[in-house]
């Protein structure tokens, strides 16, 4: 077995037993990734010679006998929208083509100091706007299971990168399903955390109120591994919240007995593809069997999430991309007359179709006339949405649901639709719009061998149930099989 | 309601080429089409205090940003100032 072929967690034992070092590992993994990543395109920008360098350093630090962390020496791949200091951030966009972000994020920050390796940046959408990795300026990221197929979005360089073995663990981020989709696209798990329990400084903001970063990993055990290091309060998030987990590696537990975990079935009327829903339901027999009891349940106002989240992030999005005019950083027009002509120009030059699309759309909805129409009612609409789960959360420990509709479809496909594109979402965006955790694990294959992904969600503040469940789930599964590249 | 896109386009500060304005189009309002079942949602009283957003004392603080590394981005930089077109119309 390859040093790439192992799960975090048991090169973090390796490391600490010193069966192998630091250089070894990275090294590796750059030879991995120079040998497959042609294929699959999920890498923006490399580090190999940083990651080198930091690996020597972590060696030195553990010949030494210093106390290390468990991502210590451990390579990882960081979103493209997430800030590394003196390293280039893209956000997948011509705009930030040539940008080097001058800070650390504070989840960076904090993989830093437990002495994390980072490898590279990986490919997204174009401001995590797409549920593909297609809308990224850079080219689309590909599936590993079928180089044909999307990888999902947005953070689809980070789930194809973990699932085929370039990297051990990744960042991404997730707005409205963009770590879970990728991950049931790709194989690998995504988490996405309770909104504030993960500081968003350093993330480029896409819809602030649903924006947070999280772990996409081969299992259970490295999510908690990660989360452990990211998770906590920080003064430069305001929405940051001050809540202190305990070490949900070290406390994950096997015991799903006496679980309440309720499926709201009116849901899977839409699902297309009939592999996924017996997947599912192959799951939740999975549950039964550990002792879990299964109970119906109904969120009430469903009807109204897509569009909420629509009108939501793209209204956000209008005023958080707003900063993107060609003076302070990003692309700058040529041959401009004046300072509003400049405006007009950097913006159209440097962003791409969906982009505009989604600015255009919220400036629309908080345009004079339709405000009220539109925006008022979608923040409504998300309170109903929330208020349902929150009292659903009264009643049983985890919601559970497939990731998404589908398995990866076809590059080209459903680009010149957005409408369908945006439906990838609709189990997805149920977390964001309330705030609460979710995490998507593979539960199956498709008939083509493409893999199904079980997403289970779980009050605020209950992570560690939530992996909990995960990691029972996993460990009674058979698992499936490895993309062959 | 149908998407007016070129005054959604000049709100925005972006233009579509012509060639595109078509696509863009339908395509936006195939999306405020989606968006149009909102009409049915009864308007909720939104709590402020439901955002638990927190705010800091207004000190200042080191950030460890440089002027190196914010004007290294800049398309434009001189003398510690960004550098844009001129704002003012001759007469």
């Amino acid at each position: 077995m390859e040093l790439y072929e192992f799960k975090a967690f048991e090169l973090s034992q390796m490391l600490n037993k010193k069966q192998i070092s630091s250089v070894d590992l990275v090294s590796s993994f750059v030879n991995r990734i120079k040998t497959v990543d042609d294929k699959l395109n999920s890498f923006i920008t490399l580090c190999a010679e940083s990651a080198l360098k930091q690996a020597e350093t972590v060696d030195r630090k553990r010949l030494k006998g210093e106390t290390l962390s468990l991502l210590a020496g451990i390579p990882i791949g960081i979103k493209d929208n997430i800030s590394v200091k003196d390293v280039r951030m893209t956000c997948g966009s011509k705009m930030l083509e040539n940008y080097i972000a001058p800070y650390d994020a504070t989840v960076v920050e904090r993989l830093k100091n437990a002495d994390s390796v980072i490898i590279g940046k990986m490919n997204m959408d174009e401001f995590a706007m797409g549920s593909s990795t297609q809308t990224s300026y850079f080219g689309a990221c590909r599936n590993p299971y079928d180089i044909s197929r999307v990888a999902g979005g947005s953070s689809g360089g980070c789930a194809a990168a973990v699932s085929a073995d370039m990297i051990p663990f990744a960042l991404g981020s997730d707005t409205g399903g963009s770590i879970r989709q990728p991950s049931s696209f790709c194989g690998t798990v995504g988490f996405k955390s309770t909104y504030g329990a993960v500081s968003r400084y350093g993330l480029t903001a896409f819809a602030s109120s649903f924006d947070q970063v999280g772990p996409i990993c081969k299992c259970v055990k490295d999510t908690a591994m990660l989360f452990d290091v990211i998770a906590g309060c920080d003064n430069r998030d305001s929405t940051s919240a001050d809540k202190h987990y305990g070490i949900c590696f070290a406390n994950l537990c096997d015991d799903v007995r006496g679980l309440k975990i309720g499926v709201p079935w009116e849901l899977f009327e839409s699902i297309s593809q009939p592999d996924v829903f017996t997947g599912f339901k192959k799951s939740l027999k999975v549950f039964q069997d550990l002792g879990a009891q299964i109970l119906d349940i109904t969120i009430e106002n469903t009807k109204f999430a897509l569009p909420a989240y629509y009108v939501i992030s793209s209204a956000e999005a209008s005023s958080n991309l707003a900063r993107f005019d060609g003076v302070r950083y990003g692309y700058r027009a040529d041959n401009c007359t004046d300072l509003n002509d400049m405006y007009i120009k950097s913006r159209s030059q440097g962003f791409g179709d969906e982009c505009k699309r989604r600015i255009m759309l919220g400036t629309f909805v908080l345009s004079a006339g339709y405000y009220d129409a539109y925006y008022k009612k979608a923040v409504s609409a998300a309170k109903l949405i929330a208020d349902s789960l929150n009292s659903l959360f009264e009643k049983v420990d985890i919601i559970a649901m497939p990731t998404s509709p589908e398995t990866a479809f076809s590059v080209g496909d459903k680009l010149d639709n957005p409408v369908k594109m945006y439906q990838s979402d609709m189990f997805t965006i149920f977390a964001n719009l309330a705030g609460v955790p979710a995490i998507s694990v593979p539960c199956g294959a498709d008939k083509i061998g493409l893999p199904i992904g079980l997403q289970l969600m779980a009050n605020s503040f209950c992570e560690q149930t939530l992996l909990n469940a995960a990691f029972s789930f996993e460990n009674a599964f058979d698992g499936i099989q490895k993309p062959r590249l | 309601m149908t998407i007016d896109v070129d005054r959604a386009a000049q709100l925005s500060k972006l233009t579509i080429p012509d060639g595109k304005k078509c696509e863009f189009e339908i395509q936006m309002n195939d999306i405020v089409k989606m968006a149009d079942i909102l009409r049915e949602v009864g308007e909720q009283p939104i709590n402020e205090t439901d955002d638990f957003a927190r705010l800091r004392q207004d000190t200042v603080e080191q950030s460890g940003m440089t002027e190196k590394g914010i004007s290294q981005n800049a398309p434009s930089f001189k003398n510690g100032c960004f550098c844009v077109p001129k704002t003012v119309e001759q007469q």
